[in-house]
């Protein structure tokens, strides 16, 4: 798995990070398992590369952080989801599913002139 | 390199002082690895490879870890400036709220601003254009204006003939190029109404040397300059848009100027305008053969890139020396003289606006001492404001920065209005100013902009530096204590305040004193008796085209039907013509012999002011004749030659015999007896040297004998001349329809114009000094009204114990008379030292004349003494339950 396939699913990454979000905050640990559950594993390999991504998305205030305890009594930072992220999640998840339609559609394709 | 220390920190970085940023970072990382670990240890890892396990997962930990701090980094900066921003925004929005609430104060500062940074960007403009503004020529800074002259007879400049610039363009070795232009009006006819237009006629070269290009068409060839040649002109863009309404095909289009075909063979750009408002160029149609002696010609040259202005005198003195002893007649002991061109365009305006601007710099000082102290007055009654806010955390730095947001928004906000009025006060200088002051595009330029906010800003901390100190520096406890410290505190910042107001005082006093100086100087001018009688008397030029009119018969005959026409006009009673008004100085100098004197050679025979004149003159301006007789129709052109001449020039060739009959003789030697100009008549002096300055021997040639195309009508009316313009001008156009006519002006009029330069002066200065007066009359009520407010207690409990109120009155009067007496004595020395500079300005009043003095002394004395009176007299009409009802 190299580094532009990561970079290839930066946005899908940020996707799912604002996804994972949408129904409660989670500190960083959650996040990644809501994801490695959701995508049965198969997108996050490298879980590190979350944390960037949560201080890109809290830079563009898209989430918000702020420090708590977690389910087990530890000091954790929760992320949770600002209304701008909540309308940026559902644009983005409009464009994603409009786009990868369009992507699978060809690239399933037989024949090489479509009608 | 500047990242070293912060590497060093993170080797040796202690667990225990990591900074927020990273130990925020470690603990989420760590946070997740030890949650991972512990759920691959529950999935049945034993804890050493599920650590393994985790690392693994979580990829490259450096990696991560540095993506993550640069991206902290980066949001704590972005919101850092934020945080500024949104301070700076309150911090406005709170002066905006805390200055609406003083209505009053607000507007006093303001307009104190505004009128100090007014005048300042009105005379900043013009010095900006006279003293800074590139000249609108290629590198102007090379261009030079050459002039001859002749130092043994003490004459500082002279023109040149033509012939002398041909020397002067072949053999100098200084110069790239020479050019020579002399001002030449043009009769334009032909599209519509006649007109007069300035023009110049110039050497061929002459947008070669200034490095100016055609916005249409070429220019010049050097082919083009000589006699019969070409006939082509070049036309400035104003001409080419008012009269040809910006045609593109003008080139090429022939144009009648004075009877004569030109065709315009390119345009200038609007901001060519050399020398002075001209709006048309010719080439001179003369060649070597022209009169040597004939000297009208200004002269201009590029010099060399790698020649000094030292090299090039010290050169051209050489080629000079060489052409006196060639020709020893014309040329015999003449000099060169250098100026840069600017110092030759601008030269004597220089002076009278450093002086201006100066002026108006101390206007400016005046207006923020005046703002400062306004501020230090609010701020008294802030105090417990500010000892609330710093008690309740605000740090004196927000304190601080509060005070000079609020000083900042008010420079801006006056700013903003004062570069409005001086939008305004510009144009009012140049509607003052009736004489075109060459080149003054005056347009508010971006360096202007600049350097106008900065004012605005400078004045801005300097007005609000010592209130923010002194406000901030107020000890909380203490205020919130004794509620207002009614009798103790202030007096640190009392004795400032009065500082401010003695600055204010002095600073106005000096203002006051130049401007009383101008207005008398203006006074005195105008009592200045003119020697001829300037009432109902009507004035125009006449312009008649050499084409209708081409020699001294057609000429003369047509002053004969000019005059019959004129003087026949009812509510006229005389008329006559001649080459001047008698308006204070005349331009035109010729050489003159007397007969019987020694005999110099050509170029040194003294030159005196001339004009020609037609019968009636005298008579009709009533300048006195002294002896002998007026020129009458009989002085025509074959007849005796005969001159009149003033009363200084007899004085100083005749002294102790009678002129009548003598004889003088013009530019050169007379072959034969008609030559001569024998002398017929004495009048009195007027002034021929500048008004209310000496009189300079002068001569009257009648015009029949030396026709002139270009002349001024000068008609005496009965009544007001206003009223007989109109009628004036139609009876002229009923001789010659097409016969251009401008200028018309009653004598009084043209004296006025004659004399702006003081009289502007003594406007705006008269302006300035009310303003002072104003900006110090306020500040020395402030400050009164301060110290009566502050010890209001004070005075009400010692009237309510019995002291007589007069002496409460007294004693506050007496204080506020001790802060007026001290500016006073500073603004005399101030103005003693200033008016110096002054002198030159001062027309017949000497910089330290002592009723100015006195005047002014007393007008400001009163001024602060009705402005410490008005808070006096409150001071003692309060009772002790007035005084008790404020708390």
């Amino acid at each position: 798995m190299g580094r532009s396939h990561a970079n290839l699913l930066r946005g899908a990454l940020e996707l799912l990070i604002l996804k994972s979000l949408s129904w409660e905050p989670r500190h960083g640990y959650g996040i990644a398992e809501w994801i490695e559950s959701a995508t049965d594993a198969r997108l996050l390999v490298e879980e590190g590369t979350l944390y960037p991504a949560l201080h890109r998305l809290e830079s563009k205030k898209w989430i918000r952080a702020d420090w708590g305890l977690s389910e087990n009594n530890r000091h954790a930072k929760f992320y949770e989801l600002t209304s701008r992220g909540r309308k940026q999640l559902d644009s983005e998840t409009a464009v994603w599913q409009e786009y990868s339609e369009a992507v699978t559609k060809a690239l399933t394709l037989e024949t090489s002139m479509p009608k | 390199m500047t990242d070293l220390p912060e590497r060093f920190r993170r080797v040796f970085r202690n667990p225990w002082r990591r900074d927020r940023t990273t130990r925020d970072i470690d603990d989420e990382l760590r946070f997740h690895l030890e949650m991972r670990i512990k759920k691959l240890i529950a999935g049945g890892l034993d804890p050493e490879s599920a650590k393994v396990e985790a690392l693994r997962r979580f990829g490259d930990m450096q990696d991560v870890e540095s993506a993550c701090h640069n991206l902290r980094k980066r949001h704590y900066k972005r919101k850092y400036m934020q945080s500024v921003i949104d301070a700076a925004t309150q911090d406005i929005r709170f002066a905006l709220r805390s200055l609406h609430k003083k209505p009053g104060f607000a507007a006093a500062a303001v307009l104190s601003v505004a009128i100090g940074i007014g005048v300042n960007v009105a005379v900043f403009t013009l010095l900006y254009t006279v003293l800074i503004a590139p000249l609108p020529f290629a590198q102007p800074e090379r261009l030079v204006a050459v002039e001859a002259s002749a130092p043994e007879q003490d004459i500082q400049r002279m023109a040149v003939s033509y012939p002398i610039l041909l020397d002067w363009q072949e053999q100098n070795r200084s110069f790239v190029a020479v050019a020579g232009f002399w001002y030449t009006n043009y009769t334009f006819t032909g599209h519509g109404r006649p007109e007069r237009i300035r023009g110049t006629q110039v050497t061929a070269n002459i947008t070669e040397v200034l490095g100016v290009e055609p916005i249409l068409g070429r220019t010049f060839r050097p082919d083009e300059e000589g006699p019969g040649v070409s006939n082509v002109v070049l036309i400035g863009e104003g001409l080419w848009r008012r009269r040809f309404g910006s045609d593109p095909e003008v080139v090429g289009q022939v144009i009648t100027l004075g009877g004569q075909q030109f065709t315009i063979i390119g345009v200038m750009p609007a901001h060519f305008r050399f020398p002075e408002a001209s709006d048309l160029w010719a080439p001179f149609p003369w060649d070597a053969t022209f009169p040597r002696f004939a000297r009208f010609i200004n002269v201009v040259g590029r010099l060399r890139p790698d020649q000094s202005m030292e090299r090039a005198l010290a050169d051209m003195n050489i080629l000079a020396g060489r052409l006196g002893e060639e020709y020893p007649d014309t040329d015999g002991g003449i000099g060169v003289r250098l100026t840069g061109l600017r110092q030759w365009i601008f030269g004597d305006e220089t002076e009278p606006i450093l002086i201006f601007y100066g002026i108006v710099c101390l206007v400016l000082l005046l207006a923020c001492a005046n703002v400062a102290n306004l501020t230090l007055a609010r701020n008294a009654t802030r105090n417990q404001e500010v000892a609330i806010r710093t008690s309740l955390g605000a740090s004196r730095g927000r304190m601080t920065r509060q005070f000079f947001t609020e000083s900042l928004l008010l420079a801006v906000i006056g700013g903003a209005a004062g570069i409005a009025i001086g939008v305004y006060g510009r144009q009012l200088i140049l509607a003052l100013a009736p004489v075109n002051m060459p080149y003054l595009a005056f347009e508010i330029r971006p360096v202007v902009v600049v350097m106008i906010s900065a004012i605005v800003i400078a004045s801005g901390l300097l007005f609000g530096l010592a209130p923010a100190i002194t406000s901030v520096r107020t000890d909380p406890a203490g205020t919130l204590q004794s509620l207002s410290g009614r009798l103790t505190d202030g007096l640190q910042k009392a004795s400032f305040r009065s500082f401010l107001v003695t600055c204010e005082i002095a600073i106005a006093l000096a203002v006051l004193i130049g401007s009383n100086l101008m207005v008398k100087s203006a006074l005195r001018q105008r009592a200045v008796d003119p020697g001829f009688t300037t009432e109902n008397l009507a004035t125009v030029f006449v312009t008649p085209p050499d084409a209708n009119y081409p020699g001294p018969e057609e000429i003369t005959d047509f002053y004969d039907r000019l005059l019959a026409t004129v003087v026949a006009m009812p509510g006229i009673t005389d008329a006559s013509i001649a080459t001047e008004l008698p308006k204070g100085s005349i331009d035109r100098s010729i050489p003159i012999y007397v007969e019987g004197t020694a005999l110099p050679n050509t170029a040194q025979f003294p030159s005196y002011p001339t004009q020609n004149i037609e019968a009636g003159y005298f008579a009709t301006t009533g300048i006195p004749l002294l002896r002998g007789r007026d020129f009458t129709n009989r002085d025509f052109r074959g007849a005796q030659p005969v001159v009149i001449v003033n009363e200084s020039f007899a004085q100083r060739h005749w002294p102790d015999e009678s002129p009548l009959g003598k004889r003088l003789a013009f530019q050169g030697l007379p072959e034969s007896d008609e030559d001569w100009f024998e002398v017929i008549g004495i009048v009195a002096d007027t002034y021929n040297a500048g008004y209310g300055g000496p009189v300079h021997p002068g001569v009257y040639l009648p015009a029949r004998q030396l026709p002139s195309w270009d002349v001024f009508l000068v008609a005496r009316t009965v009544a007001d001349p206003r009223s007989v313009m109109a009628n004036l001008r139609e009876a002229i156009w009923s001789i010659d329809p097409d016969l251009p006519l401008s200028e018309f002006r009653t004598m009084e009029e043209v004296l006025l114009e004659t004399n702006w330069q003081i009289r502007i002066y003594s406007w705006v200065l008269g302006f300035f000094s009310v303003i002072a007066l104003l900006l110090a009359s306020t500040g020395i009520y402030g400050v009164m009204a301060y110290t009566v407010a502050r010890r209001s207690r004070e005075f009400a409990i010692r009237v309510a114990v019995g002291a007589d109120p007069r002496t409460v009155l007294a004693m506050v009067i007496r204080q506020g008379g001790a802060l007026c007496a001290v500016g006073l004595l500073v603004g005399v020395a101030l103005a003693t030292i200033g008016m110096q500079f002054f002198a030159t300005l001062l027309f017949d009043v000497s910089p330290s004349d002592i009723a100015v003095y006195g005047i002014s002394l007393g007008a400001m004395m009163a001024i602060g003494l009705a402005a410490t009176y008005v808070p006096a007299r409150r001071a003692i009409r309060m009772t002790p339950m007035d005084v008790l009802g404020q708390e």
